[in-house]
């Protein structure tokens, strides 16, 4: 017994449980925000060199489809105008109904804009660092967003200069949704896969269709009501299973996150 | 080699690990620098020397982590210490093929303790335990033996000029 007290290893131990415990106090958040202010000028800039390193990558790994991608995307944004002009209608048409009922207009979000700046250490979960704090204006729980209101993840922590967001593909992450055409509801869950998220706890008697959006509902208490999350791709039910799931393409390209907008409560 | 050089070596690849190489990912695994360092020393030095070092760099990505705190840093001496009972009790000569057995053993005991101690530590943490077991981690074996050999041979280059 006094041999193993006076080993290295045995106090060792004892510290990295102390650490542990004053961590699970919240007594470690003042020596981390000076961690953090210390480290995040050399995150920022490694992070950079990084994105440009697999920007060239990616741009070389795609070339070949670069001609096809175009003019599907130059498709795409002729039908998107066109919806944009039909929008803007009925976004005027709204407009004046709101006035002559005299209902409240939707407040506009704030926005913080904020760069990548880490990752995850290791393989396990899937999560981000940004370069925006409490200095900022950063709270916990805020949901994060990419530009078209697409969901992204949550403010998981924050720091004076840092937060982490624990993007909506993460296994931890469970974000209440609707079908945007047919109301249906249920549980987006993350399958810590990049581009992998589930529909589930849909009731069976609803029925699910390929290519339909999914959207965050208004029962988040977290995320506004509306933001896109992703497109039905597959429809799994069987009949053991008292609900129905279905595999949901995520909006965002995970793989490729580098600025991202956290919404101000 | 000198123990301040060592502890700024570690910290530098903690930072690089966060920042640069976790953005690079082949087929959704990336490489582990800093666990292929640590990993190295216990199989080519005394790593009783380093303690305080591993510790340090384990409690820094621990910081930088989602995982619950502690689970990092524990798991890395665990797996150090394995690899130092196991170069004891079973290997008397080191050679290069048998590095590279370890560097494989302790990427294996590192990823098993990472997921079992975050479930001990929360215990509401969600792993995904088939895809992290079958796809990741072998994944994450091949790059950390190909990684260990780069740095192996730098290093041996380095001490046949000195």
């Amino acid at each position: 017994m006094k041999k193993i007290i006076k080993s290295a290893i045995f106090w060792t131990i004892v510290l990295i449980f102390g650490l542990i415990l004053l961590n699970s106090q919240g007594l470690l958040k003042k020596p981390k925000n000076y961690l953090y202010s210390l480290v995040s000028p050399s995150q920022k800039s490694s992070s950079q060199i990084a994105y440009k390193i697999s920007n060239f990558f990616y741009l070389i790994k795609n070339i070949k489809n670069l001609n096809d991608q175009n003019s599907d995307l130059k498709e795409k944004n002729l039908l998107l105008e066109g919806r944009i002009a039909q929008l803007k209608e009925i976004e005027k048409e709204n407009e004046f109904l709101r006035k002559q009922t005299g209902l409240s207009f939707p407040a506009a979000k704030k926005l913080i804009l904020a760069n990548i700046i880490g990752k995850q250490p290791t393989n396990l979960g899937e999560y981000v660092f940004i370069n925006k704090g409490q200095k900022d204006g950063v709270e916990a729980e805020a949901a994060v967003i990419l530009p078209g209101d697409i969901l992204v993840g949550r403010v998981k922590e924050v720091w004076f200069s840092m937060a982490k967001i624990l993007l909506i593909t993460d296994s931890n992450s469970l974000v209440s949704a609707i079908v945007q055409q047919t109301r249906i509801q249920g549980v987006v869950k993350g399958q810590s896969l990049p581009q992998e998220l589930t529909l589930d706890l849909v009731l069976p008697s609803e029925s699910l269709e390929k290519d339909q959006a999914v959207v965050s509902s208004a029962l988040n208490d977290v995320f506004p009501q509306g933001l896109l999350i992703g497109q039905v791709e597959q429809v799994i039910s069987s009949d053991p299973q008292i609900f129905q799931k279905a595999k949901i393409k995520p909006a965002a390209d995970f793989n490729k996150l580098e600025k991202l907008f956290v919404i101000i409560k | 080699m000198k123990y301040y050089i060592i502890l700024a070596i570690l910290l530098f690849a903690s930072i690089f690990q966060i920042s640069f190489l976790s953005f690079f990912t082949f087929y959704q695994a990336s490489l582990d620098l800093i666990l292929v360092i640590i990993l190295l020393i216990a199989v080519l030095d005394n790593f009783k020397k380093y303690w305080l070092l591993i510790i340090i760099s384990g409690l820094f990505l621990d910081c930088f982590s989602a995982l619950p705190f502690g689970a990092i840093s524990l798991s890395l001496l665990a797996s150090v210490y394995l690899l130092e009972r196991l170069k004891k009790d079973f290997f008397g000569y080191i050679n290069f093929g048998l590095i590279l057995i370890l560097i494989a053993i302790g990427t294996v005991s590192y990823n098993l303790l990472v997921m079992l101690l975050s479930r001990i530590l929360k215990f509401d943490f969600q792993i995904n335990w088939l895809y992290n077991l079958i796809y990741l981690m072998p994944q994450e074996i091949i790059y950390n033996i190909i990684l260990a050999s780069f740095i192996y041979y730098a290093l041996k280059k380095i001490s046949a000029k000195k």
